[in-house]
């Protein structure tokens, strides 16, 4: 029966419609996995020789016992933000002749296939395999890797349970970042360290390997409460939240605004309303704080604003790009109903442009304490900004006319509980690259102040212009609206 | 076969199932019948355990379904095209549930032979995935799927939607002679000329409860079609 599940999974990745995007997405993920494990396995076998140049003075294995717990505290973050949990459709399979233990036993053993479960061995195994069986035996070694998987196991199940019980209670999730938090602050204070901790762990199978059995306990513990957890809610209403009573807040664009403002406002609801494009916009909201990575004085004073650039465009216009490349597929559900009503293409565009704006520059004031740092942020800023109504949507907006894959907000979603994927943040890379590119080429030719001068002023033409932009956009739409209102009606 | 006792469930205050005492015996058909809302998915979807209860249970052959999983092996449905996997052809569809039930591909080629009628030459051999048909012909390849599994239970809501006046009237003949055998048949309808004419038990909802529970007679149709007039 697994077997079948796994061939259906498959099967339904072949066959799915747009499956030439989605394999392009699969072959940048492919790269990027292989990157990562060619990078994890070159650690793993200098791992010695690192921990020897880095830490001259301590003993390589107090290094490496320390390490470990670090490692799987990051790993758990990680895991949080980017692993996700398994979406069999189940729905087909419940009422059928299957036992419900063997549909939680693939829920249960899918998100086993995950890279992630993979890197710590890749890191860790050749150093165990040379320098721990140098020093000890081969059981021991074995007892290592033995308590290595279970941690990997550990991080596995409970990040999947975590997920799985935080979905749509936000106060848990706010909470639990919270406590990482103090904990994070209270290692820095040194209160504790968990590299005291990992070391005494790791110290103590080294001398007693038997220890490591212990490990299974804490894995058993969660793989149960885990499969009690979903045997428990194996009904599809329960998982996805459906029919809770629902809360009728939105906001409005003024009655001014017109067609394109009621169009706007629609679309607002569409977010607020739904968990997919709610969770994609709410993560949008964490990147505000990447200037504190990208922002640094030394750059700034040289002006040297590639980087600082790159950041701007990013924090001001991330919520246009990551929303905005699907920004048909959002309402793929009645996408037919939209055609057939009565507006024009014109005010549907217009539309899609005036909450793209909004937002924009809705970003850009959020972002303007920036400028306490320094006032050149400022003009980043406002050079990202009007590049971005004038320029930077259109473009969006021109590539998400070539996407005619519909986006599931809620029916058939359920066990659906990604909002937002490393995916589609890599999909909007290339967009958000463009102005960057055309600043270093600016700057090439001038001076990087002319180059920011120059694209704030090609936003502003583009903006003054835009009653033409528009009328490209619906023509490269028109061209293509048949392909794209097929593509929405399959199921996906 | 059913027993239902003191079912109940609610959505946000508003009841959509309450009911007190419920007996299905093996062997009837029965054709629950109802205007929109008035709980008849709900009910099927309580029955093959896809909805928790609030209160009570849904008893299959005296064991609760949320409880033991026996009545899978007996019952088989078709309520929406949820139920089928889109991205499967109807010939790999079939397999598939076949494979569940233990068939053999001879027993499954001979099963789907008696179908021949009612799929019209425009289900299999089609090359195009399920997702792909029609919805009155997915509606055929659920139906025929759940028909396939030779059940003791059979529960289909509005089997006779979406369907073509000849498919409806070869399904009906189909479920009649099903109920020869001694199929126990649950189905609901709009249409009260289809429920009379296949049922011989009709159950009547309105907000969650049964408001009429009738042996079917001559009168039956004219007193259903009095009481959706008002």
């Amino acid at each position: 029966m697994l077997f079948i599940f796994i061939r259906h999974q498959w099967l339904s990745f072949w066959r799915s419609k747009g499956k030439g995007r989605d394999l392009g997405i699969q072959l940048v993920m492919g790269f990027l996995i292989l990157y990562i494990m060619a990078t994890a396995l070159l650690v793993g076998f200098n791992l010695d020789k690192l921990i020897i140049e880095f830490f001259p003075d301590k003993s390589v294995f107090a290094v490496f016992n320390g390490l470990l717990l670090y490692y799987f505290a990051l790993d758990f973050l990680m895991r949080f933000q980017l692993q996700e949990l398994p979406a069999l459709a189940i729905v087909p399979y419940l009422h059928l002749r299957i036992p419900k233990e063997k549909i939680l036993d693939f829920l249960q053993l899918r998100p086993l296939f995950s890279v992630f479960n993979l890197i710590p061995f890749f890191i860790f195994t050749p150093f165990i395999l040379s320098e721990i069986l140098l020093i000890s035996d081969t059981f021991t070694a074995a007892m290592y890797l033995f308590a290595l998987l279970c941690l990997v196991l550990w991080n596995n199940y409970t990040v999947l349970y975590l997920k799985r019980i935080a979905t749509g209670h936000l106060w848990l999730m706010i909470s639990g970042f919270f406590l990482a938090g103090v904990a994070a602050l209270l290692e820095y204070l040194g209160i504790y360290h968990l590299s005291g901790i990992s070391d005494f762990i790791f110290s103590s199978i080294l001398s007693s390997p038997w220890i490591a059995f212990l490990f299974t306990l804490p894995v058993l513990l969660i793989f149960r409460i885990n499969g009690n957890y979903l045997r428990h809610h194996l009904y599809t209403e329960e998982i996805t939240g459906k029919r809770k009573s629902v809360n009728l807040f939105s906001l409005n664009f003024p009655a001014s605004f017109g067609l394109p403002g009621k169009l706007a406002s629609l679309e607002i609801k569409l977010i607020l309303r739904n968990k997919r494009p709610r969770a994609t916009v709410s993560k949008s909201l964490i990147f505000i704080f990447y200037g504190f990575v990208f922002y640094k004085q030394k750059e700034l004073d040289a002006n040297q604003f590639g980087l600082l650039f790159f950041a701007a465009i990013f924090m001001v216009g991330n919520i246009s790009t990551i929303y905005g490349q699907f920004m048909f597929g959002w309402q793929g559900e009645e996408f037919d109903g939209l055609m057939t009503s009565k507006m024009t293409l014109k005010d549907f565009f217009r539309g899609k442009l005036l909450l793209m704006t909004t937002w924009t520059v809705l970003f850009t004031l959020i972002l303007s304490p920036y400028g306490f740092l320094n006032p050149k942020i400022l003009l980043l800023h406002f050079t990202a900004c009007l590049y971005y109504i004038g320029i930077g949507n259109v473009v969006v907006l021109y590539f998400a006319t070539f996407n005619s894959k519909k986006i599931e907000l809620g029916k058939g979603a359920s066990m659906n509980w990604q909002g937002v994927s490393a995916s589609t943040i890599i999909l909007a890379l290339p967009l958000i690259m463009m102005p960057v590119g055309l600043y270093y080429l600016f700057s090439w030719i001038s001076t990087p102040y002319v180059a920011l001068y120059i694209l704030a002023g090609l936003g502003f033409v583009a903006l003054l212009l835009q009653g033409h932009v528009i009328n490209i956009l619906t023509r490269a739409f028109k061209y293509r609206k048949y392909k794209i209102t097929e593509g929405f009606r399959q199921n996906s | 076969m059913i027993q239902i006792q003191q079912l109940r469930k609610t959505y946000t205050g508003k009841t959509v199932i309450q009911i007190e005492d419920l007996q299905i015996n093996a062997g009837e058909t029965i054709g629950v019948i109802g205007n929109n809302g008035a709980g008849k998915t709900t009910l099927f979807r309580m029955i093959l355990d896809l909805i928790r209860a609030d209160q009570g249970q849904v008893l299959l052959k005296e064991k609760s379904v949320a409880e033991d999983q026996e009545w899978k092996n007996y019952t088989a449905s078709y309520l929406d095209e949820g139920f089928l996997i889109g991205y499967l052809s109807p010939e790999e569809y079939f397999d598939f549930i076949a494979s569940l039930q233990g068939m053999s591909k001879k027993q499954l080629t001979d099963s789907l032979q008696q179908y021949t009628e009612i799929f019209n030459g425009e289900i299999l051999d089609t090359g195009k995935f399920i997702r792909d048909f029609s919805k009155g012909n997915q509606n055929k390849i659920g139906i025929c799927s759940a028909l396939m599994q030779k059940p003791e239970l059979l529960i289909l809501d509005e089997p006779f939607a979406n369907l073509d006046p000849s498919t409806q009237i070869r399904l009906k003949a189909h479920l009649k002679s099903l109920n020869a055998t001694g199929l126990t048949l649950l189905i609901s309808s709009h249409d009260l000329n289809h429920v009379t004419d296949v049922c011989d038990r009709i159950i009547l909802f309105e907000k969650g409860r049964i408001i009429r529970d009738l042996q079917k007679d001559e009168h039956t149709l004219r007193e259903l079609e009095n009481y959706f007039a008002l």
